[in-house]
């Protein structure tokens, strides 16, 4: 191998060896696409239900309540989607700055989940819309004549108000859309050149773009889901948001890794070794979490101030401390158990379930952060279909398009230079 | 001096011509690669009590040798979510049974200001477990060994690789077991007294 | 040994270790040192200077065996005696009162609190290296984890020094210990002051333990040196000798390379670091826990826990290089284990946690005008332009501004200019737990309560005299102490690989 490094040092266009193991049978999967037609489908159906019956209840008894309902429902899905996405970009980038090899097989899957960021940007426009057109019903502060004269709203109207929440909506996906662009574009461009100066170019470009990521993953996270109530603030949130999103990132492709080995794909390129690693990766970004989440939640229940104890008071009665409990118990203690054991990590089949349990533990995790807000007076929980409904739409939106970037795209970075290293991955210890 | 005494499995007797007890034989190798390969000769053989020695581990060498998973993970669980357990368990006695005081208006039986000192505890468990259970396991410490005893084998701790067969073992046969040594690649093969 | 790898070939020759003039040109003529070619297909070799296993082993045992050289006795000799402030000022406290030290009513914590928090941050790169660096399987860790870890350890002593003299009565200690008594009470459970005691203790004892378990096999390969000396010596052995191999012995416990051993040692290494990545990650927490549980406007805010951990990471970080960056120059053969390549990915690591910092201040702000809390925004105003603004600025400029010349790679690769920034940052995160303690506790809700702290000379002695007491603690380590992890590095060697000789791939 020394020899071969001594006779490429210069050429960045010579072959790597370990390109030509790769069987194009194990690198494709277009029998994907089948799926996506009818998860976008499913998808779209499930959110006209929800649009269909927010309306028709305005239309008919002319209350807004359902409107109020159908929307948080939406968000929830919304969020779940962003989330899914931009996590994914998240792990994009912080797998090419620290330069891995062992992962190079399981990039692709992330950056095609990464890709899927003009879909979330679709799926924003609903709830752009509603902020237009039925300003208040989600931000409360939006309504100016519901917020008038309450000090706290005056005091961060030069914030949040509905032009600068516009243009930093329009920011942040301007930044989203551009890195994963280029870092999906160039990825794929590396597929027909194998120019392994590419590498080094999404290596330097992940650099500079993770500060911009962090910073606008937190400001989105502060807008769109803390932003749901103006009084409440909290300078964890970012890092928060952050940890629940990186989870649903890699729930979703671990998912997606286990399908597709199920279909005989990725054979050599996808080990048991990999899994394990991302089973290490799942449980320590659980671990993350309950970290985040609970000094969080601690500090503010110790230090006990009003205005911030506000926002967990009105989630420890009405029903809501069920979901509080079930975060605590299904989305850390459960999870860390049973991920503590070597066998769970190393087999794919078990690992996604608990990948799929994960997915459904964070997607409680946002819904506990966002749809309490719907009714702040109460638990109101009457029409539990109409949130699921409205958190699969989006999803299943995001899940269809995603299966048929799959299916259109080698499985694996064809001419990764590292791809000997993640075709060689074992962990000894 | 021990005497020598009889092969658990098939009763022979061996003994160095000074009459010293067998402890076993050693091979040395010259790098990681011949060291794995000769173990896997050595374990196709079908021996079980010999063990590879290297400055280092050599990875896969696990399964160059056919060694068996370790326990340790288990014990080490066990012991350090325990001792989380007990941690929780005296400060609920402390603060809700024990020492009743009123400290900053919250409930005598409040769980979240419990959470730093269970999780630190657990950690402390687990630390001394990992530890300790890997020198339990290891049946350390244990300041000799007939193999500290050669001279050659002190080398291993800087850069040579040994190969040794315990006497003990059922298989060892003085001829065999360093005919299948010296066929692996060994150097420098020598009896080890015990 | 396998054919030399070309990167090692250019580096050794550049650094004059192969004498070799018929060698083809150095790969990169740009960056000269081998270990900083960029090249996506190949990884930079970890060890320079075409080392064998013997010859890491010879020089890494020569540092204990032969000594550091000249200046260590001296270095020593003047640390030594700055430590002995320590004593001299802990007793004078003890025999007066805390009312030696600057503190006042309003500022009842001030440098004690600095500098406990101060040192023990200092104490957290140890673990991350060993710890978060091994689950992240970063090989580059294996030449600094050993030293980074002793770090750790003497950091923690000093750290522990602190909180143990700020209470006042020192002879009533123990009761901070849940230990039954006479009097039938028992601590506060509820109070982070509490939790400190038990996380600080317990960093101290993992973390020794772990240092302790990665030294094994290299305590028995002193041994064996030390034994196969005195076997190939003949005669008289002085008592030195003998003493070393005796202690060295004793300290190994009996390791003796097997592999069936090996197998549990690396697991248990594992676990080990396992419970270590988050326990470093609570131990800075619950620090910050102590600020803020309360509510103190410029204490109670959300982020403190992975902000002060980050913080951590960073000081860390720059006493490691700090401390590394003269003994790469003052150990002979030091370069080929800390290759520049070390260096730049510290650097890195520092650039990216002092990001993190700078988030957390610019957050701390945003969330202070956001959260429409007049105190709380007042506190942020007043460390911005009030009477501790140079304190605050000179933080901004050390932390955050500072490590931003790591972007210029011609930056991250000098030797100098990162220990010039580690200094700053040394600097600069002592100034961070100033600020974050006094600058609030001067300015709290009433004017009547506001006033300046100002440190006695006895305030100052006590942390001088903490600095000489880590750095004693740090030559001794490295006098008597085997400073590389021989073992790891040496499966991080080319040569290690079990498939080395025929290609694989």
């Amino acid at each position: 191998m020394s020899q071969a490094v001594a006779s490429n040092r210069y050429d960045p266009f010579a072959p790597n060896p370990a390109w030509t193991k790769i069987k194009p049978a194990d690198a494709s999967f277009p029998g994907a696409a089948g799926l996506s037609t009818g998860l976008i489908g499913l998808g779209v159906a499930c959110i006209a239900v929800v649009a269909a019956v927010a309306l028709g209840m305005v239309k008919l008894s002319g209350s807004e309540s359902g409107l109020k309902y159908a929307l948080f429902s939406y968000h929830v899905g919304f969020a779940v989607a962003l989330g899914m996405s931009l996590g994914s970009l998240g792990v994009v980038m912080i797998l090419n700055a620290f330069a891995a090899g062992w992962s190079t097989t399981l990039r692709r899957q992330f950056e095609n989940a990464a890709a899927m960021l003009p879909v979330v940007l679709a799926l924003f426009l609903p709830v752009l819309a509603a902020a237009l057109l039925a300003p208040g019903k989600m931000f409360k502060w939006m309504d100016a004549a519901a917020v008038a004269g309450e000090p706290l709203a005056e005091h961060k109207a030069p914030y949040l108000n509905i032009n600068f929440w516009i243009l930093r909506a329009a920011i942040f996906f301007a930044i989203w859309l551009f890195l994963s662009w280029r870092m999906v574009g160039l990825s794929r461009a590396q597929d027909e050149s194998g120019d392994r100066r590419i590498t080094s170019r999404l290596r330097a470009m992940s650099c500079w773009g993770l500060p911009l990521f962090a910073l606008s993953l937190t400001f989105a996270g502060f807008d769109w889901f803390k932003g749901l109530d103006y009084k409440w603030f909290s300078t964890m949130f970012g890092v928060y948001y952050f940890a629940g999103n990186t989870l649903l990132a890699l729930a979703l492709i671990i998912v997606t890794l286990a399908l597709l080995r199920r279909a005989g794909r990725l054979q050599g390129l996808v080990t048991e070794d990999h899994f394990h690693d991302l089973g290490k990766l799942l449980f320590s970004f659980t671990v993350f979490w309950a970290y985040v989440a609970f000094s969080q939640y601690f500090l503010i229940w110790y230090a006990n101030i009003p205005e911030e104890t506000a926002w967990y008071q009105h989630r420890m009665q009405g029903g809501w401390q069920v979901l509080g409990a079930l975060m605590i118990v299904g989305h850390f203690i459960g999870p860390f158990l049973i991920l503590l054991f070597r066998a769970v990590k190393r087999s794919p089949t078990l690992l996604a379930l608990v990948a799929v349990w994960q997915f459904l533990m964070c997607s409680a995790d946002l819904f506990y952060v966002i749809r309490p807000m719907a009714y702040p007076d109460s638990s109101g929980l009457e029409h539990v279909w109409l949130d699921v409904l409205g958190w699969l739409g989006p999803v299943l939106v995001l899940l269809g398009f995603f299966a048929r970037r799959v299916a259109s795209n080698p499985l694996v970075p064809l001419k990764d230079p590292r791809l000997h290293e993640a075709m060689a991955h074992k962990n000894y210890v | 001096m021990s005497t020598p005494h009889a092969n658990a499995m098939n009763g022979n007797v061996y003994a160095t011509e000074g009459g010293a007890a067998l402890y076993g034989m050693m091979a040395e190798f010259d790098t990681p690669a011949d060291l794995t390969h000769a173990a896997e000769k050595v374990r196709d053989a079908g021996y079980a009590d010999w063990d590879v020695y290297s400055p280092f581990p050599v990875h896969g060498m696990d399964d160059a040798m056919g060694n068996p998973p370790t326990k340790l993970p288990l014990v080490v669980a066990a012991i350090g979510l325990s001792g989380a357990g007990l941690g929780m368990l005296l400060q609920w006695w402390v603060t809700s049974v024990d020492y009743r005081i009123v400290v900053q208006g919250k409930p005598y039986d409040a769980w979240q200001p419990w959470v730093p000192v269970l999780f630190e505890i657990g950690v402390l468990f687990t630390a001394f477990t990992a530890l300790l259970g890997m020198l339990a396991f290891n049946k350390l410490p244990m300041w000799h060994h007939p193999l500290m005893k050669k001279e050659r084998f002190l080398k291993v701790s800087d850069d040579r690789f040994v190969i040794a067969i315990e006497a003990a073992d059922p298989k060892f046969d003085p001829q065999k077991t360093r005919d299948l040594l010296a066929a692996a690649g060994g150097k420098h093969i020598e009896l080890v007294e015990e | 040994m396998t054919t030399l790898h070309p990167d090692q070939h250019a580096a050794g020759r550049l650094a004059g270790l192969v004498p070799d003039p018929g060698a083809p040109r150095p790969w990169d003529p740009v960056t000269g040192d081998g270990t900083l070619v960029d090249d996506a297909y190949g990884r930079a070799p970890l060890v320079l200077g075409d080392r064998s296993f013997g010859s890491v082993t010879d020089t890494v045992c020569g540092y204990v065996e032969k000594g550091p050289g000249r200046w260590w006795m001296p270095t020593f000799l003047i640390s030594a005696h700055v430590a002995a402030l320590v004593p001299l000022m802990v007793g004078y406290l003890i025999i007066t009162g805390v009312g030696v030290w600057g503190l006042n009513n309003r500022i009842d914590w001030a440098w004690d609190i600095t500098n406990f928090v101060f040192w023990i941050g200092i104490g957290h790169a140890g673990t991350l290296i060993s710890a978060i660096l091994c689950l992240l399987k970063q090989k580059w860790r294996t030449s600094i984890n050993r030293s980074a870890e002793a770090m750790t350890i003497f950091a923690v002593i000093c750290a522990g020094l602190f909180p143990g003299i700020h209470v006042g009565r020192v002879w009533m200690a123990w009761m901070l210990f849940p230990i039954p008594n006479a009097n039938g009470i028992w601590p506060n459970f509820r109070s982070p002051l509490l939790w400190d005691v038990f996380a600080v203790s317990t960093y101290f004892t993992v973390s020794a333990l772990f240092w302790y378990m990665g030294m094994i096999p290299d305590f028995a390969t002193l041994r064996d040196r030390a034994a196969l000396r005195m076997l190939q010596q003949g005669g008289p052995v002085p008592w030195s000798a003998r003493l070393r191999a005796y202690a060295f012995g004793l300290l190994a416990l009996g390791w003796r390379f097997s592999q069936r051993h090996w197998q549990r040692y690396e697991k248990a290494y594992l676990m080990l670091a396992g419970v270590s990545t988050p326990l470093v990650l609570s131990v800075h927490s619950i620090v910050s826990f102590d600020f803020a549980t309360s509510i103190l406007p410029g204490w109670h805010t959300t982020i403190f826990p992975p902000y002060f951990v980050a913080g951590a990471i960073f000081g860390g970080f720059a006493m490691v290089l700090f401390l590394l960056i003269p003994s790469r120059e003052l150990f002979p053969g030091m370069k080929d284990f800390i290759t520049l390549r070390h260096l730049e990915n510290m650097a890195k690591i520092i650039l990216v946690t002092g990001m993190m910092v700078g988030f957390a201040y610019s957050m701390e702000f945003f969330i202070a005008w956001y959260g429409a809390n007049r105190y709380e925004l007042d506190v942020f105003k007043n460390r911005a332009t009030g009477p501790y603004a140079w304190a605050y600025w000179t933080m901004i400029s050390c932390n955050v501004i500072s490590p931003q010349v790591f972007w210029v790679r011609a930056c991250r690769q000098s030797p100098l200019v990162i220990f010039l920034v580690s200094l700053a940052v040394t600097v600069g995160m002592w100034f961070e737990r100033f600020v974050i303690i006094v600058s609030s506790l001067a300015q709290a809700f009433l004017p009547a309560q506001w006033g300046m702290f100002y440190p006695t000379p006895v305030d100052i002695l006590t942390f001088v005299g903490s600095c000489g007491t880590f750095l004693t603690l740090y030559l001794l380590f490295m006098r008597f102490l085997p400073m590389f992890a021989m073992s790891e590095i040496k499966n991080v060697m080319p040569q290690a690989n079990p498939h080395a000789g025929h290609d694989h791939h």
